[in-house]
């Protein structure tokens, strides 16, 4: 048996309901950005009674809550900034991640315990930088995306006594973040307070000296780039001593989260128990079923290659179909009351995941809605069903579309 | 005092005689430049006009492997007499105090200016100098200027800084494509967009600047109060690079004397003509970022 420092499981959410399925799936802290303050102005972002609740859920499983403010203010974005990291530390927020100097600076000024975590839009990637940011008291530096694991592990190395956050799935600006003024000039959309248009994933014509490099109906330019996915590495980053790994994806879908959350637990548990038994590609598979793009390794090896860029759409790949939700299960019968996400019907295959026991596939041979009436398809969202699976499953497991290749 | 981006350094003789006080001088680890200039070059410089200010670009973002090199260069530098640093990356500023190098640090994080706290928070930290936001309307970057307790720069004229990236983009475009991409600069235009932009690579990676260039000459007088006015000579030839300094010293030099109106009224044609494609860039122009008012302003609604 092996013992290893178990690294912070670090998940994102953009609404309570993505909070809790996170917590439930195994995350140790949960990344939530408020109505104010917070990039990703597209996710539903949370009020002040969302994060209170959050808080309150978080603490009855051990977990720590983490708030974004990570915008770049505006001069009119400068009021009411000291009463809301008041409010969050009374709340009792664990931290808040920050990228502008102003917001560490008052939350040190103003006495609070909340911990401040310095936002990778600050593009942080050498130990000097850490070393100033150490120095005006934050307690952790969320790396850049562009840091390599050589060069990650010089930092841990040189910078022993400050905490290091590191990216290890999800999607990826292909700009250094904080410094990308592309949305800004396309679509004047400010990304760096939230509403990036992502015109980075855009399609370009590009032109030299002569004229036009791709053909019309050619291979358009695009900076496009695919997801990042470090589970081949997990081992590696736990054993360097990374106290924390993050996933990206505030917008993404509950499916992604409860998939992405509990492959990397198991990962990191599995791992910490016994490091000779765990095999990557297993997890990966997992990881594949909640995928939008085809993934990359990002800025691991130290730089990307043409295999790590989207040019075409064929590589984005949509997630294995999400269809319900567990809400309870009727040992006796067998049958599961579910809340239905995407359309099924009688006949299909299931693949049940969950937080609590292994994948377990059945196929759906009766669904009975809330009259008590036998129906042979689920084509209302959120409707509650009965279901009879069969097998045990549990309250908050899951449920995807098994696919078949044809 | 009007300052410029040192493309052209055979020309500085002209450059001073028109009145630029100090100069942005690429080196050897400055980051979204065409040009760069090695220590010696540099030094030669500073020796030849002693009492005109050069800052040189130290203005990449380093990566731990070559932050060894970061240092050696800005001791190397400290020999130079050069007058302070253009510099983004905290490990700059950190390394130019724990060393007690005698360069005062002018913070053009190309995007981040945005607010007087920030930057009088990072007065506090010990920048000298700051770039104010292009990305932000004029009543904003005045009312920055207004509040802020350091010395700011203001660009005045020329393309915009828009992004930058590690990744070698083009090269991996041509190898998608199997096209050799062996040109300096190459232009991109958006599908759907009449945007058209420059994108450059060297070994830091690629970076991307506005192919329009902004400009301010007939704005000077709301600007009287900016320490630093910057015109960003990037992809200008000498001699467009000359005839804009020149107008703009001129214009400065009649806001002096009252007749700016005039000498307005008389360059700025000549400007659209010299100095092509013009824009306002976000004079006049505040970016949304609420997904309301996007929703709103893409119905057609006012934001």
């Amino acid at each position: 048996m092996n013992k290893f420092k178990k690294p912070e499981l670090l998940a994102p959410a953009g609404n309570l309901e993505k909070l809790k399925t996170a917590i439930i799936y195994g995350a140790d802290a949960v990344f939530v950005g408020g109505k104010e303050f917070s990039l990703r102005s597209a996710a539903s972002n949370f009020s002040l009674e969302d994060i209170q609740e959050a808080v309150a859920f978080a603490n009855d499983y051990g977990a720590r809550i983490h708030v974004t403010c990570n915008i770049i203010l505006h001069e009119d974005n400068l009021e009411g900034l000291r009463e809301y990291l008041k409010q969050l530390d009374d709340i009792g927020v664990t931290a808040v991640i920050v990228a502008d100097p102003y917001i560490m600076t008052i939350v040190k000024e103003m006495g609070l315990s909340l911990e401040v975590h310095v936002s990778t839009q600050m593009s942080v990637m050498n130990t000097s930088a850490i070393n100033f940011f150490k120095d005006m008291g934050c307690e952790r530096v969320v790396l850049a995306r562009e840091t390599s694991f050589a060069d990650l592990k010089t930092i841990r190395q040189e910078c022993p006594d400050i905490e290091l956050e590191y990216f290890i799935h999800g999607a990826m600006c292909v700009n250094y973040s904080g410094r990308c003024m592309l949305s800004n000039y396309f679509s004047r959309r400010d990304a760096n307070r939230g509403g990036c248009s992502q015109s980075c994933r855009w399609y370009y014509d590009i032109y030299d000296q002569k004229g036009q490099v791709n053909e019309v109906d050619g291979l358009k330019f695009s900076m496009s780039s695919k997801d990042m996915c470090l589970i081949d590495h997990i081992g590696e980053l736990i054993d360097l001593g990374v106290d924390s790994f993050k996933i990206e994806g505030r917008m993404k879908s509950l499916h992604y989260i409860a998939t992405v959350v509990s492959t990397y637990r198991k990962f990191i548990d599995d791992y910490c128990e016994n490091k000779e038994k765990v095999l990557s590609l297993n997890y990966k598979k997992e990881l594949n079923k909640a995928a939008n793009r085809a993934f990359c390794e990002g800025f691991y090896n130290g730089q990307t290659t043409v295999d790590s860029q989207l040019y075409n759409l064929r590589d984005e790949h949509p997630t294995q179909e999400f269809i319900m939700r567990v809400l309870d299960y009727d040992e006796a019968t067998q049958i599961a009351t579910i809340e239905q996400r995407n359309y099924f019907k009688v006949g299909d295959e299931v693949e049940i995941f969950s937080p609590y026991h292994d994948n377990l596939n059945f196929i759906v041979t009766s669904i009975v809605n809330a009259d008590g009436e036998a129906v042979e398809v689920a084509n209302h969202p959120m409707e509650v069903l009965k279901v009879y699976t069969g097998k045990r499953v549990n309250r908050n497991d899951m449920g995807r579309k098994v696919k078949h290749e044809k | 005092m009007l300052s410029i981006h040192l493309i052209y350094p055979e020309y500085i003789s002209d450059y001073v005689e028109m009145g630029v006080d100090l100069f942005l001088v690429p080196g050897e680890l400055s980051a979204y430049t065409t040009r760069h200039l090695d220590v010696n070059e540099i030094s030669s410089l500073k020796k030849a006009y002693p009492d005109k200010q050069f800052f040189v670009l130290v203005n990449g973002l380093y990566e731990q492997h070559e932050l060894k090199q970061l240092q050696d260069y800005l001791k190397t530098l400290t020999t130079t007499g050069i007058d302070g640093l253009v510099f983004q990356d905290f490990g700059v500023l950190y390394e130019v105090k724990k060393n007690h190098y005698p360069f005062k640090l002018l913070y053009e994080s190309m995007t981040l200016n945005t607010n007087h706290e920030t930057l009088n928070a990072l007065h506090h930290y010990g920048i000298d100098m700051a770039m104010v936001s292009r990305e932000i309307p004029l009543t904003e970057q005045l009312s920055i200027n207004d509040n802020a307790q350091l010395p700011l720069m203001i660009q005045v004229h020329g393309v915009s800084y828009m992004g930058s990236s590690k990744r070698h983009l083009l090269k991996h475009y041509g190898e998608a494509l199997k096209k050799t991409m062996a040109d300096e600069v190459y232009e991109i235009i958006a599908n759907g967009s009449d945007y058209p932009c420059y994108i450059f690579e060297d070994e830091r990676g690629t970076t991307i600047y506005s192919k329009k260039k902004i400009y301010m000459l007939d704005l000077l007088s709301h600007l009287k109060d900016f320490d630093y006015l910057y015109i960003e000579t990037l992809f200008m030839d000498a001699h467009e690079t000359l005839e804009v300094i020149s107008m703009y010293a001129d214009c400065l030099q009649a806001l002096k004397n009252g007749r700016y109106a005039q000498y307005v009224k008389d360059y700025l044609p000549m400007l659209k003509k010299v100095s092509q494609p013009l824009e306002r860039g976000f004079i006049e122009d505040k970016t949304i970022y609420h997904l309301e008012d996007v929703k709103r302003r893409d119905a057609g609604e006012q934001v």
